[in-house]
């Protein structure tokens, strides 16, 4: 069993960040953990639903869990379940699913661009990650594209084609901070998402496949239900009389703003989650084990001083 | 209805009776954030095909407004490369170009762009008009590449330097057939020519230039066209020798001499090319070689002087900044204020140095370099000025964009100065949280406080269409930089006025013309 808080030891929060029906509080540290490099992936297939990753870098690296790769090639689009670890250098083969029902055809090896699939998706996608079965994810999808008005089936690309713009948006609206490692994501004033890096470097290389498609097609769900704002939102006070009262109910709002984050940061941290005694993955010092709570889920990479290096948990009620 | 085809200086400009004021102000507020922040590449929020996207919808629209205001405007000062060579690609290429607007006075626009492009753009232009489906060849683009390049002051460079683009224009232009029969016949001695040829090569060349560049232009041709021998142009002639002898190559342009070394003298450093070529690189080279050359040894001189104030602070980000580095930085800022349109006893500055300031790789930290050249002009235009920064951090006298953004904070903070107006640098993207400017404006409008807030936004958002806004009471100019801070300020008069505004700027555009004509 592990709580979020173990899961977030040696980082501190910064400022939240605030955009429509989205806050994103970052996970900052002073330190990196040098055990595991951002992703430098050549992925293809040569088989539906497995996908054989090349890892360019030069120290093992983890490939995230719900990584997908969306190809601009006459090929099934893929995505992966779980987490996996891979050595410099070296390729392994991991069990996936495709996310693009009408398309045939096998990705050429290539450095394709990856994404995280979306909230609801990647949940799914972690509780069938053992199951080799590479049409697993097509009725979800199609129920997801479903609850977004796409009428397309199990191609996920039909989602992103759709809502390219809004999804970019998210890019160009959150900002990476200094030091930042994570972050605990909100969508509708509510926690969806833990998220945390080894390094920076790590971090900036998930950022955006993480913001853009796996939080923003939350975001954007949410956005659909309801143009009230989260309860995350405080509003500023106008009703004053000179500008001094004015900075007073600036300071007074950000006071507000502070002490939400500080509370949502202890609400997450005393949340348990409980895995089993089995390890998905390993290598080396680092193991990687999968956790579960009714609100959050996901994988984490733990060290052999029991330290978490890596998290990736999303809301459990996303499906 | 007035429209530019047919100005009379006399009378004032209107919209066609189907498009309303405000609607015609939308659409030339539209042309100008893209004329002036638009590269046409990613940038922090945006893909290119995204920008590409909307800077599209921005021309067409402007056109189909008036044709004739269109061409007007393409001729203003301060306007990107990119507009431009989007201006041309229109005027050659859209339809409704060929029906609203006399020759004439297409011809002056066109002329004029072509003089103003640099040539990489010129020949991407006539590139796309061979690649466009149906490929556009009619007889007035025939013309236009023919006289750009045969009439070219720099043609004897041209062909060393872009050979290949400027071979395939006149190949577009001629024909595959003609450029053949016009290759044979410049291959041929002059004096066994016979009248074939002599007819062709005066039809085909002669007639757009004149007798006495005949032999020079001839020449020239025939090297893009892969003639070798017999050279007597001394560019040409360094540029055969350097493939047997590099050190002979002095003279050409840097890439020139690379490209060979890399073909024929594959065992020779690029530093050495650098010390062939550097007494002949250009300003940009100078430039953006100062890193290469320090490390390779090489002097390279640069004059700081010589570039725009965007330019230096770019050049500082990579490079550092050095004591003529400020001096050139304060003299443009001196100068750039010079030109703004008004004066101030106190002024309030907010400078957004926010993360996404940093731009993209496309355009890595441009948006901040503007941003920094403008927050220099505008400390000079009032008597006490109160700079106020979102974000950034201060790094050897440079402020580096980290960090999210709450401008709110810094612009009450600022307020608390009294300023007669406030100009807001911004990117419009707020997250700390977003809407939070809109809700002070409100408070302090709520308080009686009528103190005039501007939003100069650096970026062009190819989601917003334009730049993007803070608030909609807040007046958004785009910027280009600080050279173009009176253009910004009249977008800001088109969106409230737009008759009056896009009638100045038909004025401003006009000032331009007579200008150059006069020169």
């Amino acid at each position: 069993m592990l709580t979020v808080e173990q899961i977030l030891r040696g980082t501190s929060i910064g400022r939240m960040q605030s955009v429509g029906q989205m806050d994103v509080i970052p996970v900052l540290a002073d330190e990196d953990d040098e055990s595991l490099v951002a992703p430098d992936l050549r992925i293809g297939t040569t088989e539906y639903g497995r996908v054989d990753v090349t890892h360019l870098g030069a120290k093992p690296t983890l490939v995230p869990p719900g990584a997908a790769w969306i190809v601009g090639m006459v090929a099934q689009d893929h995505a992966i379940g779980g987490g996996v670890f891979v050595k410099p250098g070296d390729t392994r083969r991991i069990n996936g699913m495709c996310v693009q029902q009408t398309q045939p055809g096998l990705i050429k090896p290539d450095k394709h661009p990856m994404v995280i699939l979306p909230l609801p998706l990647r949940v799914q996608a972690l509780a069938v990650r053992n199951q080799k079965d590479y049409s697993q994810l097509w009725e979800p999808i199609g129920r997801f594209n479903d609850s977004m008005d796409v009428v397309c089936q199990g191609n996920l690309c039909a989602f992103l084609d759709r809502f390219k713009k809004e999804l970019d948006q998210f890019v160009a609206e959150f900002e990476l901070v200094p030091r930042q490692v994570g972050a605990i994501v909100l969508v509708g004033g509510e926690i969806v998402g833990v998220e945390r890096a080894p390094s920076v470097a790590f971090w900036e290389a998930l950022w955006q496949p993480l913001i853009r498609v796996c939080y923003g097609a939350a975001a954007l769900r949410r956005g659909r239900q309801t143009t009230a704002p989260p309860i995350s939102r405080f509003r500023l006070c106008t009703n004053v009389q000179t500008l001094d009262d004015l900075e007073n109910a600036l300071q007074q709002v950000r006071n507000c703003e502070d002490a939400f984050v500080m509370d949502t940061r202890e609400q997450v941290g005393s949340l348990e989650l409980r895995g089993r005694c089995s390890f998905d993955d390993e290598l080396g010092r680092l193991r990687l084990q999968t956790l579960a709570s009714p609100l959050l889920s996901g994988q984490v990479v733990l060290n052999d001083c029991e330290n978490v290096v890596y998290a990736s948990l999303g809301s459990s009620k996303a499906a | 209805m007035q429209t530019v085809a047919a100005y009379n200086p006399g009378q004032e400009w209107m919209p066609p009776p189907s498009i309303s004021a405000q609607e015609a102000g939308k659409r030339v507020c539209a042309f100008l954030d893209v004329a002036l922040t638009s590269f046409g590449r990613s940038t922090h929020y945006n893909t290119q095909a995204a920008q590409k996207i909307a800077e599209t919808v921005a021309h067409d629209e402007l056109l189909a407004l008036d044709p004739g205001l269109y061409a007007l405007l393409l001729g203003l000062d301060g306007l990107t490369d990119r507009c431009r060579q989007r201006g041309l690609w229109h005027l050659l290429a859209s339809q409704p170009m060929k029906r609203s607007l006399p020759s004439a006075r297409k011809r002056e626009v066109i002329e004029h762009l072509v003089r103003e492009l640099p040539p990489q753009r010129l020949f991407k232009t006539f590139d796309s008009l061979r690649a466009k489906s149906g490929r556009i060849n009619n007889a007035r683009t025939r013309k236009v590449i023919l006289r750009a390049v045969l009439t070219a002051r720099c043609l004897q460079l041209w062909v060393v330097k872009y050979r290949r683009k400027l071979a395939s224009a006149l190949k577009h232009a001629w024909g595959q057939r003609t450029t053949s029969y016009l290759r044979n016949a410049l291959a041929t001695p002059l004096k066994q020519r016979d009248e074939a040829q002599k007819v062709a090569l005066n039809r085909e060349i002669g007639r757009f230039i004149k007798p006495e560049d005949q032999s020079y232009v001839f020449e020239c041709v025939g090297f893009a066209l892969g003639i070798r021998d017999k050279l007597t142009l001394p560019l040409l002639r360094t540029f055969e020798a350097a493939k047997a002898d590099l050190q002979c190559g002095a003279g050409l342009p840097y890439e020139v001499l690379e490209g060979l070394r890399s073909v024929y003298h594959p065992d020779v450093s690029k530093e050495e090319t650098l010390r062939i070529t550097r007494e002949g690189l250009t300003k940009h080279q100078q430039k953006t070689f100062q890193k290469k050359a320090r490390k390779a040894g090489v002097d390279v001189r640069m004059n700081a002087r010589n570039y725009t104030a965007t330019e230096l602070y770019l050049y500082a980000f990579d490079v550092g900044l050095d004591n003529d580095v400020l001096q050139a930085l304060e003299e443009k800022a001196r100068k750039a204020a010079q030109f703004f349109p008004t004066r101030y006893d106190r002024l309030g500055v907010v400078i957004d140095a926010s993360r996404s300031h940093e731009g993209d790789k496309a355009q890595p930290l441009r948006p901040m370099a503007v941003t920094l050249a403008t927050r220099d002009t505008l400390l000079r235009v009032g008597k006490e000025v109160y700079v106020g920064y979102c974000g950034g951090k201060l790094e050897n006298g440079l402020h580096r964009p980290q960090g999210e953004t709450s401008l709110a904070e810094v612009l009450v903070t600022i307020l608390a100065r009294k300023p007669e107006a406030v100009c807001i640098v911004s990117d419009g993207y707020e997250n700390a949280p977003a809407g939070r400017v809109t809700e002070v404006v409100r408070a302090l409008r709520g308080i009686g406080d009528t103190t005039p807030i501007f939003h100069l936004n650096p970026v062009f958002a190819s989601e917003a269409g334009g730049v993007r806004s803070l608030d909609e009471s807040i007046p958004v100019m785009p910027l280009r930089g600080p050279e173009t801070l009176g253009m910004s300020f009249l977008r800001f008069l088109v969106e409230k006025d737009p008759i009056q505004g896009i009638n100045m700027l038909i004025q401003l555009a006009l000032r331009s013309e007579r200008r150059r004509v006069s020169c």
